[in-house]
């Protein structure tokens, strides 16, 4: 009999347990209510991951994102590199392409940035507030400046060379796209590659802009701006070893052709192979 | 009836064809594993200092790497996709935890207030209030209890998918749940007793939240 009792509580749990399991929310029992709640909850928040953990640590030891991006990307996701580096913002490999493609997501990011900042501007030149819309332009052209070519770069000069002349002022000097400008790197804090060389990397990549904008995931900047000293030298790779561009995917299925940096982090990254 | 297998043999096809390098299927397992990799993330690792889920969804996000990174291995292992990828959450859950200051002196309040759960926004406070609670129940269960109340519940599971994850038949793990929401019963009818003498000032004992379902000592 208690038997008989005991098999039929498993199965009404078990009932129970599938029902929850689907988003269900039973009516019946104080504790499957507060477990729907629970699970309910956990989809409530969007997803804002900051980081990756294991990443961060090694950018902070002076491992740019662009050596994690080619590291990542040619070394060890191979087709889901390739299909991230293409996503766009809504894309459900969009986090994946912000670790394997930090410099494209930089690019978009900054082109969203820009796009907004024209309304803006717009918006303050139609109301003949003049200072205000040039103020916005100018911080427009900026981050246009980080936009690589193909993400939209090109309609955001358009856009702001046609205000700018609406404004009557004179046309933007133009910036360096390649300059590591010191005013991109939100903290003050340099970090430096082991070995004590700055680590670089740009990719190099003809679409590829080396440009260090702001990592957008809130990283400590990888790249120490070396100062006085305009434009970044390919061969400031730590190891010294000539690295391929995310722009060039070489098949490569294992962490063979890494430098010391590339092989840790795989260690880092990849669960017991 | 959640993630039986219908559902579950097309989430097996798609992580072969994912495997295959299609970055069309990737996308799409991507697309689908996340949301429960989250939960799974966020069941286990609470609100971790603050009242976001930014830990937990950091670690998801690792898993979601780690799990694309081993896809060129799924194939050969001739286990469900499911089980696949919550061994390899449950190995990023472990490391999180280990490097994670958590707060093990605080005390557990045992019964959650029931929230609506059709609840509009000005309530969300106390469903985290509540999800915390339900976190902290869970804490107290051993933890296979409690992995599998978590596979089932807030992943969504089925009892054969969560055994093959945890390397369990789907019997062990009816009976295991079984004892785990029989002991989770017993703290709520406890607290619910206590709370209820306290508040009435009576002496006897409420049996009110236990039996209720007609369960059995475990």
């Amino acid at each position: 009999m208690r038997q008989r009792r005991s098999l039929d509580a498993i199965r009404r749990d078990d009932v129970l347990l599938d029902a929850l399991g689907s988003g269900a929310v039973p009516d019946d029992d104080p504790l499957a209510l507060a477990l729907a709640g629970w699970r309910r909850d956990l989809d409530a928040e969007p997803v804002r991951p900051r980081r990756l953990a294991g990443l961060r640590h090694h950018v902070r030891r002076g491992l740019g994102s662009a050596a994690v991006a080619s590291a990542l990307g040619l070394a060890t996701l191979g087709g889901v590199a390739a299909a991230a580096t293409q996503a766009g913002p809504g894309s459900a490999l969009w986090p994946i392409t912000r670790v394997v493609a930090a410099d494209r997501v930089q690019s978009l990011e900054a082109a969203g940035r820009a796009r907004d900042l024209l309304r803006l501007a717009d918006e303050a030149a139609a109301a003949e507030r003049h200072d205000e819309a040039a103020r916005y332009l100018a911080e427009a052209e900026r981050d246009t400046s980080r936009v690589r070519l193909g993400d939209g770069e090109r309609e955001l000069r358009d856009r702001a060379a046609d205000l700018r002349r609406r404004l009557g002022a004179p046309p933007a000097a133009p910036e360096p796209t390649a300059s590591p400008s010191p005013s991109a790197s939100p903290s003050g804090t340099p970090s430096a590659s082991p070995s004590g060389t700055p680590s670089t990397a740009p990719p190099t990549g003809p679409s590829t802009s080396p440009s260090p904008a702001p990592s957008p995931s809130g990283w400590p900047s990888p790249r120490p701006s070396p100062t006085g000293q305009p434009s970044p030298s390919p061969s400031a790779r730590p190891g010294g070893s000539p690295r391929p561009s995310p722009g060039s995917r070489a098949p490569s299925s294992g962490g063979e052709g890494l430098t010391s940096e590339g092989q840790a982090l795989l260690r880092l990254l990849l669960p017991q192979r | 009836m959640a993630a039986k297998s219908a559902p579950e043999g097309e989430l097996n096809t798609l992580a072969a064809r994912a495997a295959d390098d299609e970055p069309r299927a990737i996308e799409q397992l991507l697309a689908r594993i996340r949301p429960m990799v989250v939960r799974y993330c966020r069941a286990r690792l609470g609100r971790a200092g603050g009242a976001a889920h930014t830990t937990a969804d950091d670690v998801a996000q690792e898993v979601c790497l780690a799990v694309l990174n081993a896809l060129p291995r799924y194939r050969d292992v001739g286990r469900p996709f499911s089980a696949f990828v919550f061994r390899i959450a449950a190995h990023k859950v472990t490391d999180a935890h280990r490097g994670a200051v958590r707060d093990l002196s605080r005390p557990v309040e045992v019964l959650p207030e029931v929230v609506d759960p059709a609840r509009g926004p000005e309530s969300e406070a106390l469903a985290a209030e509540t999800s915390r609670q339900v976190h902290d129940l869970l804490d107290t269960l051993p933890p296979a209890h409690r992995e599998v109340l978590v596979l089932r519940v807030a992943v969504g599971l089925s009892a054969e998918e969560t055994g093959q994850s945890l390397g369990m038949t789907p019997g062990a793990v009816r009976v295991t749940q079984h004892r785990a929401l029989a002991r989770l019963r017993e703290l709520i009818g406890r607290d619910r007793a206590g709370r209820d003498r306290a508040g009435r000032d009576r002496g006897g004992r409420d049996r009110g939240g236990r039996d209720r379902l007609g369960e059995v000592p475990a």
